[in-house]
Order: C-alpha cells, then structure tokens, then sequence
C-alpha cells in the first residue's frame, strides 16, 4: 500500500498527501485502527519537509479520519469522515465537473468518467 | 609465517580490493550515477568511455607507483608501518583522482524530470526487525564474557598473554592489568552499542518509490532493508561469539584448571571467524540479487527526485541536503546506505564514532 504525490500538480503537497489517503480509506485498503507512518518516516520518502505532512495528518484529523497522538503516530480512527452539510460536499464535485464541462466533453462522456472513478474508488470498500 | 609477512601480505590483498573497488566505482550504477552524475547512455558509450580509460590509467599508474615504492621500502627496512603509510597514500591519492575526473564527467551530466513519487504506508520501525531471543542470546554472551573474567581475575598471572600464533600459543605478553584483561569485552560492549544505533538508523533510511511498478519497489525495497538489517545482526552474534571465544583463549592459555579445553577454544575460533565471513557474503550476494531482480522487473534499482540528484558531492560519494529530512539515504554510488551530512544527526553519530579512536588509544597506552 501506498500513495504518490506529484510536483507538478497544482494542488499543494499536503492536499495531495492528504487526499492520497482518503481515496485510501474510502477504497478500504486502511482500515479502522491502522497505523499509519510517523510523519518524519513519510516526509523522508517523499522528500518533503515535516510540516507538509504534518498539515496533512492535522487535516485528517479534523475531519475526524485520523487520530493523532504525539510519539505513538497516527491512527486511522474512523473511516467516515465527521458530518458535513450537503452543500459542502457539493461544492467540490461542481468545481471538477465544470472543469470536464469546459474541457468541452459531452454529457454521456462526462457521465462514463464520473462512473469509472467512482467504481475504481468504491472496488475495495464494503 | 611471521607477522611482519602476515601484515603486508594482508595490506597488499586490501590493496588490490581497494583498485578493484575504485575502478570499478564510476560505472557500478551505469548511466544512472557515471561519476555521481546521470548521463546519457550513448555518452556512456563515447565520451564517458575516453573519460573512464584515463581515469583508469592514472589510477592504476598511481597505485603502482605509490604501493610499489611504499613496500619496497618496507621489506628494505622491515617496517610494516611504511606498508601501511603507502596504503593509506594510495587509499588518499585514489580519492583525489576520482575527485579530479568527476569534475571533467559534470558538464555531461542531464537532469531527469520524473515529478511523481510514491511512499509505502507502512511504518518502518526498529522493533519489527528486531528478534528477541537473538538480543537475549547477545546480552548473555557478553555478560558471560565479563562473568568468566571477573571470576577468574585473582588467578591470572602477572604477565599476560596479549598475542596468539595462528596454532593458539601465545608469543606476546604485557602486565597484567584491567585494560589487558577487559579491553576486548569493553570494546565488544561499545560495538553492540554502535550496530544498535545503526540498525535503527537504516530502519528508518529514506524509501523513495518512483511512479511506475510501485509495488514492485516496495517490495523490493522492503527486502532489502530486511536483509541489509539481517547483515549487521549476522555481524554482531559473530562478535559476542567472537570475543567469548578470544578472551576463553587468554583464560585456557593463563589458568592451569582450564588449559585442558584450549584445543576446543582454538578450533571455535576458526570455526565463528569462518562462519561470519560466509554469513556476511551470504547476505551482500542477497542484496546484489534483490537489485538486480528489481533491475529486470523496473529498468532499474534506484530512485532519486531531481531536486535530491543535486546534492551529491565528491563525484557521488557524499550527500549534503539541508532541505532532505532523512539522516540516512540509500548510496548513489554502491551499494547500501549512506548519512545526509546536512542533517543534525550526523554529529552525534561521530561522536559515537568517536570511541573507535579512544578504544586504540587506551590500548596503546596501556600495553
């Protein structure tokens, strides 16, 4: 198990580390109460410096994922993350749905992509 | 065979490992590290090539002339010390040339543009590498080393044997006192002290994975960090096992009631020295194999961000990153692992390394 992070991509590195285990959780592949690695081990591997991953430990942690206890590391503590309100959670789909509207894909084609990611997220998970 | 042959047979065998390993060091990572720098691999095959038969022929030209001229010297004088003099000029010299012809291979040098990097999720740490009827089994052998000389200290004679013939007799002697009867067991409690701090340091060493055949890589890395650990466990049983044995053949050659068991204690000698070399060639074989199934499975072995590639010095043989969080990265030239300078790390490590150089000067100045 792993997760990749890109220099180029314009999302910031701790959005990418953060996102990067999310989709983990959602697949099912961490499962509630697996360790994850301290944040030096990670900021090592990847090569980025120890607030990055920090941020993104803190992040999860607030969205109530991870749990975060000082010289044991973190934990995966649940694997939905706290109540947010539909509109919230809209936001984002909208943002990356106009992106694929502009890019100037038709409706069905629009509509085989979301379905695609949502299988290959949803594959391992219950 | 007397010692004199014996020290210079042993420093012109080191000699000729040292030339094999220099002359081979600018090309044993290919086009990925040809003098620490990447290159292209047609520039391996033309310009790279003049560059690499110079640097052999001054090389070569070096060592003949250096260690030559040192041991001539020597067997004229018997004087092992200008056999060592030599050999550590030659060592020196080498440095220097390869130094010189990593600076002509920078300008070939191009930089690789890979941007996506993957790390394990696994938490790496000293404990799952850590077996422990293996650290009782050493804990109870160096106490035994202690035990036995403690006990037996009031019946040691006032001279004491310090030097054994290859049969097990001993030809030299010293006073007996508490550096000629403890020095070994003392400086076997450090080096376990030291390989600790080591095992736990590579356990955490930097594990870069590139984007394509991730799990591949971790899998690959992950074995091998597993058997580079296994090495230096190999390394410290042999030498509890090792000083047990060499202070059992002070106290058979000293105390009379013992003397009946000096046989046994000679032929374990043989036996452990024998069986931590085929140990220790047994798991750099491993290693070697790990790399290379990795190298046929992934196109290659190792794995550096460009922003990284930049801080190598020395034609690749040091690494200075301040803007790297990892103490220990794996070698970009060779094989296994090496320290970030940058890091803070580094000064306690020396400090610890310190005790090598303390070690000697106590049994100088005690003999």
């Amino acid at each position: 198990m792993y997760i990749t992070i890109d220099e180029q991509d314009a999302r910031p590195i701790y959005r990418q580390v953060a996102d990067e285990i999310k989709a983990l959780i959602a697949r099912g592949d961490l499962k509630e109460g697996a360790a994850l690695p301290p944040v030096r081990q990670l900021a090592a591997d990847l090569g980025v410096n120890l607030n990055t991953v920090a941020t993104a430990y803190r992040e999860l942690q607030a969205e109530g994922l991870l749990a975060v206890r000082h010289g044991a590391g973190a934990t995966v503590a649940s694997i939905t993350a706290h109540d947010r309100s539909e509109d919230d959670l809209r936001k984002p789909l909208r943002a990356a749905l106009t992106g694929l509207v502009l890019s100037g894909l038709r409706r069905t084609e629009i509509m085989a992509i979301v379905g695609d990611e949502l299988r290959a997220l949803l594959k391992g998970a219950k | 065979m007397k010692d004199f042959q014996i020290v210079v047979l042993t420093l012109l065998l080191s000699e000729v490992v040292l030339l094999a390993v220099f002359v081979w060091l600018p090309v044993m990572g290919g086009e990925r590290a040809f003098f620490g720098v990447r290159v292209e691999p047609q520039t391996l095959r033309g310009e790279g090539r003049q560059i690499l038969r110079r640097y052999w022929l001054t090389l070569a030209a070096s060592f003949v002339l250096i260690v030559a001229l040192g041991f001539y010297l020597s067997a004229r004088f018997e004087q092992p010390m200008l056999a060592v003099t030599a050999c550590l000029a030659s060592t020196a010299a080498a440095f220097l040339i390869y130094g010189a012809y990593a600076r002509a291979a920078r300008p070939l040098a191009i930089e690789s543009t890979a941007t996506r990097f993957a790390s394990g999720l696994r938490a790496r740490r000293l404990a799952d590498y850590t077996h422990l009827w293996l650290e009782a089994a050493i804990l109870l052998l160096v106490g035994a080393t202690f035990a036995l000389l403690i006990h037996y200290y009031p019946q040691l004679p006032e001279r004491m044997p310090v030097h054994w013939n290859a049969s097990g007799e001993a030809d030299e002697w010293a006073r007996k006192s508490l550096a000629t009867v403890f020095f070994l067991p003392a400086l076997g409690a450090y080096l376990h002290i030291f390989f600790l701090v080591l095992k736990h340091d590579i356990a955490h060493a930097k594990m870069t994975l590139p984007d394509a055949h991730t799990e591949e890589f971790l899998q690959g890395k992950e074995r091998y960090l597993s058997a580079n650990l296994r090495l230096i466990d190999w390394a410290r049983a042999s030498v509890a096992l090792l000083f047990l044995d060499i202070s059992l053949l002070m106290l058979v050659t000293t105390v009379d009631e013992l003397s009946r068991h000096a046989s046994l204690v000679n032929v374990a000698l043989w036996v452990i020295a024998a069986g931590m070399i085929a140990g220790i060639a047994y798991f750099i074989w491993r290693m070697k194999r790990i790399n290379d199934r990795l190298r046929r499975v992934a196109g290659e072995w190792y794995v550096q961000r460009p922003a990284d590639e930049r801080h190598w010095r020395h034609g690749g043989l040091t690494y200075y990153n301040p803007e790297d969080p990892a103490l220990v990265v794996e070698k970009l030239v060779g094989y296994g692992y090496t320290l970030n300078m940058a890091h803070r790390g580094v000064w306690a490590r020396a400090l610890l390394l310190s005790g090598v150089p303390l070690f000697v000067l106590w049994a100088v100045l005690s003999m």
